[in-house]
């Protein structure tokens, strides 16, 4: 079953395929004409390279910053009740909902007045409460179905506050913890206007060097490009695949009772 | 000194919730097993999670050996807690879960292996430790909580209604293994627990908490002879309630006159408290005359209600001779099992007396070792209970 998601998954990505070994391909020739230079042009423009780095760095930082930051308030939202509990909720989902280009001209502003417009930190920083809806409701899930008395079992047996988050809490959540990374990780890799307005020139991601590439009318390369844009992905769905399944997702892998 | 005291211990959360304690003082000495009893909501779970230092006090102080623990956190306090449910962690196999305190304190891998199979050994789970925690029952689940709670040679050994979850068998067990474990590791217990029968078989002493009080802490047979309030009295089964009047060690009641030895003095109005199974049948000439009023049989025994001397009680006696509704028979009673109590709230509301019964004069006899009054005054039995 699995294997034919993934067939169909893969299905979609054979005209890009066929495409960026191509020449031309017009109708009504079933296959292209065949040409390396879309690859060529690929390796050896040092920009293409230069931007898949910058987007992994800045997917990794931004993925990781979330998790860190969200995970506290995912495990009050899913293990505590408190007064204006829905408020919150709402806040925290708003970047989901409302459009990036409402936000992002005012986050300008604050970001040049911050003195990290055009940089690196900014672009993480713009783009981390957009990954947070993503990444407080994956987890806040997981922590509905987990039971705080695990942590007060774990310190009684005398493991300390750091001991009992590495050794028991993240190990009861962890399949909901990659799926959440997953999808913050993806929110970001395909994140085009705040990298382009907070980033200025200086950060220059994959998405950036796509929408100049498709603008320029010669699709052999945009779709080089484009595989190359989805397989980090792809890679990445792969390795988390088992971790998934609805139950993954939903029981954060505490299963019993 | 006292190895474990609890002084003036108080939390104040939600009291509607019944999570309030009330300033309770507690002494426990080395070795020994003590049971915190009550109804539910009685506040003896916060009691244990204020030990194990999982809830803060609100005021008061505990003791261990002396010191206070109350700032310390809770994996500094040498106190190891086994919950309810068995919390076993549901990533780790089995031998991995019951050596987790022993890799928390940084033991070895190999030192660790060798005490968890040992333990193993203990619990009758041999050749377990590779299983995942879901593939146990729930027992082995619970022998392996108790076990991980116990590895580490904790100074106080927590449970907190561990047996709860299990069939009658599978508790007759889990109490023995208790037991044993305790022997074998000469570990402090405080076991809370609502069930009477449970308590009185583990307990060296039982403290039984109402309210978020503990009204009475004494040895288990203590509740079944002496007990000191009515509320603790209809905990442990005692199931008649007449108001009397004390007078030194003398109390005077419908019954007629009761003589004890010892009695503490409770401002002149007491219960008189008469265990159901106190009564037997006798001759017409002696005893009190009773009328049946309903009968509900129980195999062994037969549970009766019965009219006497105004007042409703609740006898239970063999089913070697089974009496109709409306039999009058005469009944004595054994004094042993008869107990003035002071009086307090009523537990259960079954025990509000019916006061319109007929009053039998001229059969106000009561068997030996009683005084015989001839004339009784019949009491108010409209007293509002308090």
């Amino acid at each position: 079953m699995l294997a034919l998601l993934y067939l169909a998954i893969i299905a979609t990505i054979v005209p890009i395929i066929l495409w960026s070994f191509s020449f031309r391909w017009a109708y009504p020739s079933l296959l292209p004409a065949w040409s390396l230079a879309a690859w060529d042009y690929v390796f050896q423009q040092n920009a293409i390279i230069v931007a898949l780095i910058d987007s992994i760095a800045v997917s990794s930082a931004v993925t990781l910053f979330t998790m860190v930051l969200g995970f506290t308030a995912a495990k009050a939202l899913g293990t505590r009740e408190f007064r204006g509990k829905v408020a919150v909720e709402l806040l925290v989902l708003l970047p989901a909902i409302v459009p990036a280009i409402s936000a992002v001209m005012g986050m300008s502003g604050i970001f040049t007045l911050l003195k990290c417009e055009n940089t690196f930190l900014g672009v993480v920083l713009a783009q981390i409460p957009f990954g947070m809806p993503y990444m407080i409701m994956g987890l806040a899930s997981a922590f509905k179905n987990y039971d705080m008395e695990y942590e007060q079992a774990a310190s009684t047996l005398g493991a300390s506050r750091w001991r009992t988050l590495i050794e028991v809490t993240v190990p009861a959540i962890f399949p909901a913890l990659v799926v959440s990374c997953l999808f913050t990780f993806v929110v970001s890799w395909s994140q085009y206007l705040l990298t382009l307005i907070i980033g200025g020139s200086a950060v220059n991601t994959l998405p950036l060097a796509l929408f100049a590439l498709m603008g320029s009318g010669d699709y052999g390369i945009a779709c080089a490009v484009s595989i190359i844009f989805i397989l980090p992905v792809l890679v990445l769905l792969v390795l988390s695949s088992k971790y998934l399944t609805t139950n993954g997702i939903s029981n954060g892998g505490v299963n019993q009772l | 000194m006292t190895f474990l005291s609890l002084k003036a211990l108080t939390k104040k959360y939600d009291c509607t919730k019944g999570e309030c304690v009330k300033g309770i003082d507690l002494d426990v000495e080395r070795g020994q097993t003590v049971v915190l009893l009550g109804p539910s909501g009685c506040g003896k779970t916060t009691t244990l999670k204020m030990i194990a230092g999982l809830v803060p006090a609100n005021s008061g102080d505990i003791l261990l050996e002396g010191r206070s623990i109350l700032a310390d956190p809770p994996e500094k306090r040498g106190v190891s807690m086994v919950f309810q449910k068995t919390l076993l962690f549901p990533h780790m196999t089995v031998a991995q879960n019951i050596g987790f305190g022993l890799k928390m304190r940084g033991e070895k891998q190999g030192e660790i292996e060798k005490k968890v199979n040992e333990m193993l050994k203990l619990i009758k789970l041999e050749g377990y430790g590779t299983r995942r925690t879901t593939q146990l029952s729930g027992g082995q689940e619970q022998r392996v909580s108790l076990a991980r709670g116990l590895i580490i040679e904790p100074k106080v050994l927590l449970l907190d209604e561990p047996l709860s979850a299990l069939d009658a068998k599978l508790r007759q067990e889990m109490r023995e293994l208790i037991q044993e474990l305790k022997e074998r590791f000469d570990v402090t217990i405080i076991f809370v627990t609502h069930d009477q029968q449970e308590a009185v078989m583990l307990a060296d002493k039982i403290a039984l908490m109402i309210d978020g009080e503990i009204v009475q802490y004494d040895a288990p047979q203590a509740f079944f002879t002496r007990p000191r309030t009515r509320s603790v009295a209809e905990f442990f089964g005692w199931t008649n309630f007449i108001s009397a009047v004390q007078t030194g060690k003398e109390v005077n009641c419908c019954l007629g006159e009761f003589q004890f030895n010892e009695l503490e003095s409770f401002n002149g109005e007491v219960d008189l408290a008469i265990r159901p199974e106190s009564a037997e049948l006798c001759g017409t000439d002696e005893g009190l005359a009773a009328t049946v009023l309903s009968s509900m049989y129980m195999g062994t025994r037969v549970h009766y209600v019965m009219g006497c001397m105004g007042t409703q009680l609740k006898i239970s006696l063999d089913a070697s001779k089974l009496l109709k509704i409306g039999d009058t028979i005469h009944l004595k009673f054994n004094q042993g099992m008869i107990w003035a109590v002071r009086m307090d709230r009523c537990l259960d509301e079954d025990n509000v007396r019916v006061k319109d019964l007929t009053v039998q004069p001229g059969l106000a006899a009561l068997s030996q070792p009683t005084k015989i009054l001839s004339e009784v005054t019949p009491t108010k039995h409209d007293r509002p209970l308090q």
